[in-house]
């Protein structure tokens, strides 16, 4: 019975999922918009479930294969409101048609089912089938512009690189499955502590298995079609993808790495291993260096491609990119604070592309083109929008005194703190690439302001209600740093060993 | 060691197969043809270009058809253990109505969605 209680949220979801297509295949003209209603609805209730559950103590459920706890909690709530976000935005564009909407929402629902399960999965098997579950529903979403050969090609090679990445993780589980006879992370990481994986077979594991996490997150060396993906999808989808299904990686390679391949550090006397601040590395192999190549790599070629970039959804692909580099940084420090600043940018990175993704689906569907050159169209006709896609870039890369900066200085304060200063040094660089880039982009928005014609106030258009709606918690998150930082801090508590 | 035999049919197929059309090249004569050169349509004169579009329908026939059978295989494994576990409960037979209800309700979804329809 505890097991459905802890489970709620999944169960509600489901259900809103059975219902969006028992609605789809019932409904037909205008009850098409009670579907998204119920969505929507559907989304809110776990929302409220996953909150409520949070102040429960930490579980493993199923059997020991879900481990339902405050990290798990977090990444859930933030994947519903991701889901609801896209929703709300995909009313707004004319990339998804009205009479498809239905569809879309239940594709929606289904990833944002799938990626709060790979939150909380402690079973590499039943991780790997939800793994598996979110990137086929990706791939339906990222082919759904059907008129679009932009589309078409991003489907494809999304779903060409994604088998091949799911092979590299199947590899890895098998040889790690071979060694230590079970799937379950706890167990592994038991077995591993009385009978280590001999180093050369442990690298291995670590370099397949990594590099399956790699196409998840869009990281070196696997980033090669991710920014395709998201500049050919339809835009709602590209913001989707762009966190939904990169987050779930971090949130499945965070605790997969944490349990397997670390131990806590246990000060003072302390014997509670859940209380440790900071873990350590086991193997036999620097692990650790792996990823921090593959993190400083990242962020230097992302940001150094979106300097490149003419098109302003394709410049922001490789800012996302850039991203990625940053958050590996929280994954490779291995202690609370680098977990929690990980969170925290999460949290801004939410809000910052949702919000920059659906200004550039809005100019595409008002001037049909997000080339940097026609971008000076754009102003005359959508001050609003201009000026919100720039705030969003900004609060992204992480100017101060925006809220993305916080993140980033913590980030990096935590990387310099544990010694890594090569690290810290390209990820500073990084910032300094990334706002050549976005000031690329906000010259060519504003170049021609001269020309833009007579002022005129703003109407208060539903698209610019939504703006604004992403705009203020962006604020909030920078106004009310330190409290949400401790509470990351609390939320990067995870069943340890 | 067990496993010779199994190689040395392996070699004397790939070498009877090589054998026979090495064969037939060396005794068989040469004289092309225009008329003896173009694809065999039975006996029928062929028209036009064999490079058209087919429809899409294949493709989702094909692809529903690969659905259900996964879910096919899934009742072997099912059916092996099925009188061992009816003997003590029937919870096994509940299990898969459960799983074939799921699927039941999938292949309405493509039945009003009309993804058999040909035309």
């Amino acid at each position: 019975m505890k097991d459905f209680i802890l489970l709620l949220p999944e169960i509600f979801l489901g259900l809103t999922l059975a219902g969006i297509i028992a609605g789809e295949i019932g409904y037909y003209g205008e009850k098409v918009r009670l579907i998204t209603a119920t969505a929507l609805a559907g989304l809110a209730g776990a929302f409220v479930q996953s909150w409520a559950i949070y102040r429960h103590g930490d579980a493993l459920v199923w059997g020991q294969d879900l481990s339902v706890d405050a990290l798990s909690l977090f990444f859930k709530m933030f994947f519903i409101l991701l889901a609801g976000l896209t929703i709300v935005a995909s009313i707004f564009t004319k990339e998804v048609d009205s009479n498809k909407r239905a569809e879309f929402c239940a594709l929606v629902v289904a990833s944002t089912l799938a990626m709060g399960l790979a939150a909380c999965s402690a079973d590499m098997l039943l991780g790997f089938l939800v793994l598996q579950f979110m990137n086929v529903v990706s791939y339906c979403l990222a082919a759904y512009g059907k008129r679009s050969s932009l589309s078409t090609e991003a489907a494809m090679k999304h779903l060409v690189l994604g088998s091949a990445s799911s092979a590299l993780f199947l590899f890895g589980l098998a040889l790690l499955f071979a060694h230590t006879r079970t799937l379950n992370i706890y167990e592994m990481h038991h077995v591993l502590q009385s009978n280590p994986i001999p180093v050369q077979t442990g690298l291995v594991i670590f370099i397949l298995m990594f590099s399956a996490f790699c196409y998840q997150f869009g990281a070196f060396p696997m980033h090669l079609a991710s920014p395709d993906v998201l500049e050919g999808s339809p835009t709602v989808v590209s913001s989707f993808l762009s966190l939904g299904s990169r987050v779930a990686g971090f949130a499945m390679a965070l605790r997969f790495f944490v349990v397997v391949f670390a131990k806590p550090v246990l000060e003072g006397g302390a014997t509670d291993p859940s209380s440790a601040q900071q873990w350590t590395a086991i193997g036999g192999f620097q692990w650790q260096q792996i990823v921090a190549l593959a993190s400083g790599a990242t962020m230097l070629v992302g940001a150094l491609l979106a300097l490149r970039q003419s098109g302003a959804k394709r410049l922001i692909s490789y800012l996302v990119m850039a991203e990625s580099g940053f958050l590996l940084m929280g994954l490779l420090v291995l202690d609370q604070s680098g977990v929690a600043a990980l969170l925290y940018s999460l949290l801004i990175q939410l809000f910052a592309l949702v919000g920059a993704f659906s200004v550039v689906g809005f100019l595409l569907d008002e001037i049909e083109s997000d080339r940097l050159s026609d971008l000076h169209a754009a102003l005359s006709r959508s001050i609003p929008e201009c000026i919100s896609l720039i705030l969003f870039l900004v609060c992204l890369v992480g100017l101060p005194p925006f809220p993305g900066f916080i993140g980033k200085f913590v980030l990096i304060g935590s990387v310099i703190h544990r010694g890594w200063y090569l690290l810290a040094a390209a990820g500073v660089i990084t910032m300094a690439i990334s706002t050549a880039a976005v000031a690329r982009l906000a010259f060519s928005l504003v170049r021609n302001f001269k020309d833009a014609g007579q002022f005129q106030w703003p109407r208060w258009e539903p698209r610019r209600v939504y703006l604004m709606a992403l705009l203020l918690p962006l604020l909030l998150i920078g106004f009310f740093a330190e409290p949400l930082l401790a509470w990351t801090a609390h939320s990067a508590r995870f069943i340890l060993w | 060691m067990e496993y010779i035999p199994v190689l040395l049919m392996i070699g004397v197929a790939g070498a009877l197969g090589v054998i026979v059309l090495f064969a037939s090249w060396l005794l068989g004569p040469k004289l092309p043809n225009p008329r003896k050169s173009i694809p065999f349509e039975c006996g029928v004169p062929s028209y036009g270009s064999s490079k058209h579009r087919f429809s899409v329908r294949f493709y989702l026939v094909a692809i529903l058809f690969l659905l259900f059978d996964v879910e096919a295989i899934f009742f072997f494994p099912w059916a092996v253990v099925y009188k061992q576990y009816l003997s003590v409960n029937a919870f096994i037979l509940i299990e898969m109505g459960v799983f074939v209800g799921i699927l039941l309700v999938g292949y309405y979804y493509v039945l009003r969605k009309g993804a058999l329809e040909w035309d």
